[in-house]
This record gives structure tokens, sequence and C-alpha cells, in this order.
């Protein structure tokens, strides 16, 4: 994928198809990750956790994008080029709802055993399951 | 007495949300939450509030316009895991 815009869209787009978030979404959180970048990098690997307003969005998703070959991002806060692997999407229809989901993802990327296990993933069923298992639905 | 503790995030949607409940478990484990009122938003809405001193203490997870930087304890580290701890003393050593 040529950038995190590119990536970006791709999940915004299967969302969109999925029904969880309207047409608007896609523009709003591609301008979001423009505004306030997304990008985190724990010790074990960069992730981006790309979100914005719950107005966009028809109902509670977690998009997930594995990348073959790592992208750049810029990580919130400080504004640092960082290199992602990872990509969770979030929409979120209410404002300071679903702690217990993002406590869970916030800990699963803080794993090093867990990342390494996604990162082996096979095919996106064992990674719906891995995160399943860690409470995340 | 009381201090207020603004959280602040580009959407105070997600990441000020994950940000608070890192804190409140800190100063819960430290038995100073009733020292704290949690307060949430987005930055946008917040600059100049911020500017005018209306909250004690302020933990942002996202970029801050420059005239602020120096208010603001930078919350990434609560998300990422590196360095938490050191957050946690200076949001502690404000109470």
């Amino acid at each position: 994928m040529a950038d995190n815009q590119e990536a970006l869209g791709q999940i915004a787009d299967q969302m969109t198809r999925s029904g969880a978030v309207k047409d608007s979404y896609k523009s709003a959180v591609l301008k979001r990750e423009v505004d306030f970048p997304t990008g985190l990098a724990t010790v074990n690997i960069g992730i981006a956790m790309p979100h914005t307003d719950a107005k966009h969005v028809n109902y509670d998703q977690l998009g997930v994008l594995r990348l073959r070959e790592p992208v750049s991002f810029l990580q919130m806060g400080d504004g640092e080029k960082i290199q992602v692997k990872f990509v969770f999407m979030l929409a979120l229809k209410e404002a300071h709802a679903q702690l217990a989901m993002l406590q869970k993802l916030i800990a699963l990327i803080q794993d090093e055993e867990k990342i390494k296990q996604l990162l082996l993933a096979e095919n996106t069923d064992e990674i719906i399951e891995m995160l399943n298992n860690v409470g995340i639905e | 007495m009381t201090k207020s503790l603004m959280v602040v995030c580009g959407t105070g949607i997600a990441t000020s949300t994950i940000a608070t409940g890192k804190v409140k478990e800190y100063l819960a484990s430290v038995g100073k939450t009733d020292q704290v009122k949690f307060l949430q938003s987005k930055i946008a809405d917040e600059v100049s509030a911020i500017e005018n001193g209306d909250y004690d203490i302020i933990v942002s997870t996202t970029m801050v316009p420059s005239a602020i930087k120096d208010k603001v304890i930078n919350g990434v580290p609560l998300l990422t895991g590196v360095g938490t701890q050191k957050v946690f003393e200076v949001i502690e050593a404000k109470l």
C-alpha cells in the first residue's frame, strides 16, 4: 500500500459496505488522521487507531488491517513518524463509551506475545478468534 | 481540595476515554481518586479554557497548539505503555 491514506481508505470502504459507518465516515476519518494522527509506537510494534466523530457511525465496529509491508503514520501526541503494521479502525457510536473494549485493545497492543501471534496468524478467522479470546468482539 | 483534571484528545471519543481510565486506575491504587474531578473533551473545544487556566491538570493524547504546550502533560505513554509511570508521577505531583 502506497501510504496511510490508502490503507485507511481500504478499511473505511469495507466498514461502509458492512453498514457500520455512513458514507461520510471515510472522508472524515481520512481528514482526522491528517489533523490528529493516531499512530502509537509500543515497545513491540507500531499500530494506528484511526477514528472520527460519532455522527458518521451507524453502530460500533472495529476494523482490523494487517499490512504486509509497514506503512508510515505519524504518532499521536508528538507527530513523530512511525512504521505501522496493524491498523485498528474504530467506529464508535457514542462518546466515552466502549471503555472496556478500548482498554482490552490497549492491553493487547502492549502484549508482546499476543502481538507475535497476531503477526503470525494465517487468515482473518485466526485474527478474529485471537481478538475474541482477549474479549474484543 | 479537589483538583480538576481535563483529559483531551482529537475527537474526545476514544483515546481520552482510555487515558482517563488509566489515570483513574492509578489514582485508585494510591487512594487519591477523591482528590480529582475528571473531565473529558476534544482539544478544539478546550484551547481557550486551557489558556485561561480553567483546569488544574491537563493531559492530552493529541498534539496541542504551541501556545498551551507548557500547560499540558503528554498522555500518549498511557496508550503505548512506554513511560506510563512517569506520567502518573507528573500528575500526582500536581495534586
